[in-house]
């Protein structure tokens, strides 16, 4: 299938551009080619080191994705994407 | 015109006359609702207040820890002399909700949620919510919620963000959308909860009181629409509710919304169902197995029930370097400050291997003992399996254990 353009937000930076995307990518895939990109340096363990998940959401669709495909939730063309840290925490602060 | 014309002042005396005003307030169902708070962190001290001052009925407050100078920072019904006199945060939190508003009641307990809060007390409670820090007792909540087909609210802070969540039996789950390293971290935090030391469950993650106060507000506010049941079905009012969304607030750009939850998957561990639940009266923690047992054998007519234990019931204590043994007999939640206690991990590569049992039947060998004592907690809901069948029981005779004051 041909590559569509998508903008990509990073929320936790602020950081936007776009990405080049085979509509039948999984949002997890996105996810793990996002944390690989070295030049995006994201955070990938928090203060005690223990690992940080990201989830990938459809700012229009308003919809999380990960196991789905970008097709199969009818993501198209110009949509944005944003990347979320998953938050564990809550209780205790210190 | 004179002033009296146009000016309305409604006389207020009460909490409830202010609420009143509002079109769709039920006082009866905020009156009589009960809410249960699990964990009375920075999260769960700004819900806490938030439901106080909203004057819901019956307030539930569930924790484990005691209350710590560093606390203090986001944690409003706490003071410096509490954390001086290592108060229990459950207790000093139910004290300080009944100083905002003495109208509530309270009521707290000094529990693990893991283990220490019978499914009977999930299942009389209106709304359930979790002020939490860590997955496993995330986990713990969503399945107990599962099995009685209960929402319950879901919360989180870091640094300047949050997040909340409403998940729904059968339409929503925490389990299904833990990914697999994630769950391979809970079943580590699992192994190592009860012989280990409880901070390696335990987060230490930065946050700010702004987050807690944003976040718990959230919570407290699906709390009070669930509670109406102002959602789809109803015709009385129609509220936006959280339920199989997530509501994500990063501080650090200011970026808010609104998304909906992948669809449950099909193979999960939470998915499982309590229906039709017996309500045994003549049973509480206070029944020994062997009355149990036979209970079930009349009841059922069943020769040889069994009774599936949430977690181990422990005989023996094996130290591997001197392969010393010592007996015992305790819940598996309960070993880990026994070997502290009496010192049995004599350096830190020491290993205390546990024997115990996994199944209460007619060959169990401690019938004299009570259900309490081999770590049922009051109010259970305990799972009978009987020749092709399960049968669902409610320790029912424990229901003065709920008293709210
Ligand atoms: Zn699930």
């Amino acid at each position: 299938m041909a590559k569509k353009k998508y903008r990509v937000r990073i929320v936790h930076t602020g950081k936007e551009f776009t990405m080049s995307l085979d509509p039948s990518t999984q949002g997890l895939q996105i996810v793990k080619a996002l944390l690989n990109n070295t030049k995006l340096n994201l955070v990938k363990t928090d203060t005690e080191g223990n690992p940080i998940e990201y989830k990938l959401s459809s700012k229009q669709k308003g919809k999380d994705i990960s196991t789905n495909t970008l097709s199969e939730l009818g993501i198209t063309d110009g949509d944005v994407l944003l990347l979320h840290q998953k938050i564990i925490a809550g209780y205790l602060v210190v | 015109m004179k002033k009296e014309d146009f000016l309305f002042e409604p006389s207020i005396n009460t909490r409830d006359d202010v609420y009143e005003l509002i079109s769709w307030w039920k006082k009866d169902k905020v009156r009589n609702a009960k809410v249960m708070v699990i964990g009375a962190g920075a999260l769960g001290n700004e819900v806490l207040k938030n439901l106080a001052l909203l004057n819901i009925g019956n307030i539930l407050i569930v924790d484990y820890d005691t209350i710590e100078f560093s606390n203090l920072s986001r944690s409003l019904l706490f003071r410096e002399n509490d954390a001086n006199n290592n108060a229990l945060k459950c207790s000093i939190a139910a004290e300080r909700v009944k100083d905002l508003n003495p109208e509530v009641k309270v009521m707290s307990l000094n529990a693990d949620i893991n283990n220490g809060i019978g499914l009977g007390v999930f299942r009389r409670m209106d709304a359930i919510i979790g002020c939490l820090d860590n997955r496993l007792a995330r986990l713990s909540i969503n399945r107990a919620c599962y099995k009685l087909r209960k929402p319950w609210i879901d919360g989180a802070i870091e640094n300047l963000a949050g997040q909340s969540t409403v998940y729904v039996p059968g339409k929503s789950c925490y389990e299904c959308d833990l990914t697999e390293r994630e769950k391979k971290m809970i079943r580590r935090a699992q192994a190592c909860m009860n012989v280990a030391n409880r901070s390696i469950v335990r987060g230490r993650i930065p946050t700010t009181p702004i987050s807690a106060s944003i976040i718990g507000a959230i919570q407290a506010q699906e709390a009070l629409k669930i509670i109406h049941n102002y959602d789809e079905k109803s015709k009385e009012a129609y509220f936006e509710t959280l339920k199989s969304k997530i509501f994500r607030y990063e501080g650090k750009t200011i970026d808010i919304g609104v998304y909906e939850l992948e669809d449950i998957k099909e193979d999960c561990d939470s998915h499982y169902y309590y229906d039709e639940i017996i309500e045994a009266n003549e049973l509480s923690h206070n029944t020994t197995v062997g009355e149990l047992i036979e209970w079930a054998q009349k009841t059922f007519n069943e020769s040889e029930p069994e009774i599936p234990l949430q977690q181990q019931f422990i005989y023996e204590l094996i130290q591997d370097k001197s392969e010393n043994r010592i007996s015992v007999r305790l819940p598996e939640s309960k070993v880990r400050e026994y070997i502290e206690t009496n010192n049995l991990r004599t350096d830190f590569n020491e290993e205390v291997y546990l024997k115990g049992y996994h199944y209460l039947t007619i060959d169990f060998p401690f019938k004299e003992l009570t259900l309490k004592e081999v770590g049922i907690a009051p109010l259970e809901i305990i799972l009978i399996e009987i020749e092709g069948a399960k049968k669902y029981v409610e320790l029912t005779g424990d229901s003065n254990y709920l008293n709210f004051k």
